[in-house]
């Protein structure tokens, strides 16, 4: 255990975009992280802090390493370098009945020879939790949920979104330190995603865990998280405030996964040559012909719920332009437009590194 | 329209015939090499076959065997031996089905030709080999013997049904057991054990009913003066060409396991632990 009151945490390749100062008593720490199976090294030196009531996001294609990163913080694996902290702790070494960390499966993995009570209380009844306690804790979970009159009913007798509702409260009742959600809306309907997300982030800023949320889906990250992270290889491309990383993206990688964006040359978008930049769509604005930065020719324009996506061509370049409708934009496919930016908005790109050989 | 008509008309006429033909010769195998001699079974259990000697007619046979205290020892004996086989095998099989399931390729194939070899090979060899075996233990022709040669021979019995079950069972549900504070030792007890019942029960009720009726080895490994129900039968037979009695005992163990077919069904249609899962 830490006796400094706080610590300061960056990481050494200093792809933080924020540092992050938690007490080293709360929350959860990923210090210098590293695994390898046989070949492949799945996780190479990831630095992640996130502290109590604080929802990180580690956003990645699948074999990034996010799976490998869940097993380390539960306990399923141990690394081969680094240390996990919770609430200060060292529990590099503890098995996962020792940890706390509640986990929420993309496939629910709720146990299907007990009721949905039973399931909720499942943890709390491995620590001997007296039974009126237990009873109070768990109907006024699933009440939270909307599920009360549930309690009794098998899970393969509710729909997915209950399940994983369940699942949820599941993880929650046992009061974990920490919270771990893996792909917890990957096998739901898209409609069901946003109110669930809500309601996650409802409960769990109530409870006060820290949580990770490992996700190929960049909507966790955008209507989950506080905090994000991109991990490519095994490696963070770039963490930080979910604003931070979105609006200065470090590299091509960390662009282009998280949020849409128009990566050219830097000199096409007024940014230093020989480097690439890019631009978020919503950051670019089609005008009249002659009006702007760059003229060019809609090539297409579509109504996508509630803004318009042009797609603008501009000296052999594709633009992609997102803004909202108005009744005066109306505008002819194959039309002249003009394009136009702040030049703020413009963010120059780190050359990518060359990823290195497993 | 009319011949398109007549010939999926044809098309289905034939189809019948064949299922017609196809129930008709089951019927036939069955009746044959199952009802017929079970019919007559059933009549020589009352002394009215006409085969054999016996001293017994009406119920007089039923009421000897379920009367006696002989009987009831050599059957009490005979279910317990059974019994004792089923939770061995139960136990012994658990990690080969595990094995069967969660090892490494190389580790399956030598499980699984394992298991099932013996099943090649012919049951009176195997007891004698076993018999070889276990004189140089000191352990032949003893309660012992017959049971670690049933659990041999109906071990495969046991594993494929566990195994199909445990091929079933969500590695997450131990992960997630796990990860909300139960041990290894909880997680089996109230996670695995629950979800791997069916196969449990299915393999219980199979080594169960296969073990009260094994005749050879008993005969074999077992102590001469100490018969299980399956010898009684034989030799009352054989011996004493009482088919009466041999006929009467016969019919009782079938419905007892009737009875307890019937029962563990029903026990897989109130338990939904035991019952399909989606």
């Amino acid at each position: 255990m830490r006796s400094a009151s706080s610590l300061r945490m960056a990481s050494a390749s200093g792809v933080n975009d924020a540092e992050v100062v938690v007490p080293s008593d709360r929350g959860v720490r990923l210090e210098n992280l590293h695994k390898r199976y046989d070949q492949v090294h799945a996780v190479r030196g990831v630095d992640i802090t996130i502290d109590d009531g604080e929802i990180f996001a580690l956003l990645g294609p699948s074999g990034s390493g996010k799976s490998t990163l869940m097993s380390l913080l539960t306990g399923l694996a141990q690394p081969d370098e680094g240390r996990v902290y919770i609430h200060g702790n060292d529990v590099t070494a503890a098995p996962p009945e020792r940890r706390n960390v509640g986990v929420v499966f993309q496939s629910f993995a709720l146990f299907p020879n007990m009721k949905v009570f039973d399931n909720v209380a499942f943890g709390l009844r491995q620590r001997r939790t007296p039974k009126s306690e237990i009873r109070d804790r768990v109907m006024g979970y699933l009440e939270a949920v909307g599920l009360s009159d549930k309690a009794d009913r098998r899970p393969n007798q509710l729909s997915g979104g209950e399940q994983q509702r369940v699942a949820f409260v599941r993880a929650l009742a046992a009061s974990p330190h920490v919270l771990a959600l893996d792909e917890p809306f990957g096998s739901l309907d898209v409609h069901l995603r946003g109110s669930l997300r809500e309601l996650v982030r409802q409960l769990v800023k109530e409870s006060n865990v820290p949580v990770l949320v490992i996700t190929h889906d960049q909507d966790d990250a955008f209507d989950l998280a506080d905090r994000v992270g991109i991990i490519r290889n095994g490696r963070i491309e770039q963490q930080g405030a979910l604003s931070g990383v979105y609006e200065r993206p470090r590299n091509r990688f960390v662009a282009s996964f998280f949020g849409e964006s128009n990566i050219l040359p830097g000199e096409v978008l007024g940014a230093p040559k020989g480097r690439e930049a890019m631009i978020r769509p919503e950051n670019l604005e089609v005008t009249a012909p002659r009006e702007g930065r760059l003229a060019g020719t809609l090539r297409s324009c579509r109504l996508a719920r509630h803004v318009v996506r042009y797609q603008v061509e501009s000296g052999g370049h594709e633009f992609l332009v997102i803004g909202l409708p108005s009744p005066d934009n109306s505008l002819a496919v194959g039309s002249e437009v003009g394009l136009t930016w702040r030049s703020r908005d413009v963010i120059s790109l780190d050359p990518e590194a060359v990823p290195a050989q497993p | 329209m009319m011949i398109s008509n007549r010939v999926v008309e044809e098309g289905r006429r034939s189809q019948l015939r064949l299922i017609v033909a196809g129930f008709v010769g089951v019927f036939l195998l069955y009746s044959t090499s199952f009802f017929v001699p079970m019919a007559i079974m059933l009549l020589a259990s009352t002394g009215d076959a006409g085969i054999g000697v016996s001293e017994y007619s009406g119920l007089e046979a039923y009421r000897e065997f379920l009367g006696s205290s002989y009987y009831r020892e050599i059957l009490l004996d005979s279910v317990q031996l059974a019994v004792v086989t089923t939770v061995v095998a139960a136990l012994v099989s658990f990690p080969l089905a595990h094995l069967l399931v969660r090892g490494s390729k190389l580790v399956k194939a030598v499980t699984f030709v394992a298991v099932l070899s013996p099943l090649f090979v012919s049951v009176v060899v195997r007891a004698f080999g076993l018999e070889l075996f276990l004189r140089r233990l000191g352990i032949e022709n003893s309660g012992t013997a017959v049971v670690i040669g049933l659990v041999q021979v109906l071990l495969p019995f046991m594993v494929l049904p566990l195994a199909a079950s445990f091929r079933e069972l969500d590695p997450l549900l131990v992960t997630a057991a796990r990860t909300l504070g139960a041990g290894r030792i909880r997680t089996a007890f109230q996670v695995s054990l629950p979800a791997l019942m069916p196969g449990v029960v299915a393999g219980a009720v199979l080594v169960f009913v296969l073990a009260l009726n094994n005749f050879a080895i008993p005969t074999i490994l077992g102590r001469p003066d100490d018969p299980v129900i399956a010898q009684v039968i034989y030799q009352s037979a054989t011996t004493f060409a009482d088919f009466t009695l041999a006929s009467a005992i016969a019919i009782t163990i079938l419905a007892f396991v009737v009875v307890l077919l019937a029962a563990t069904g029903r026990l897989g249609s109130r338990n939904p632990n035991l019952g399909q899962r989606e």
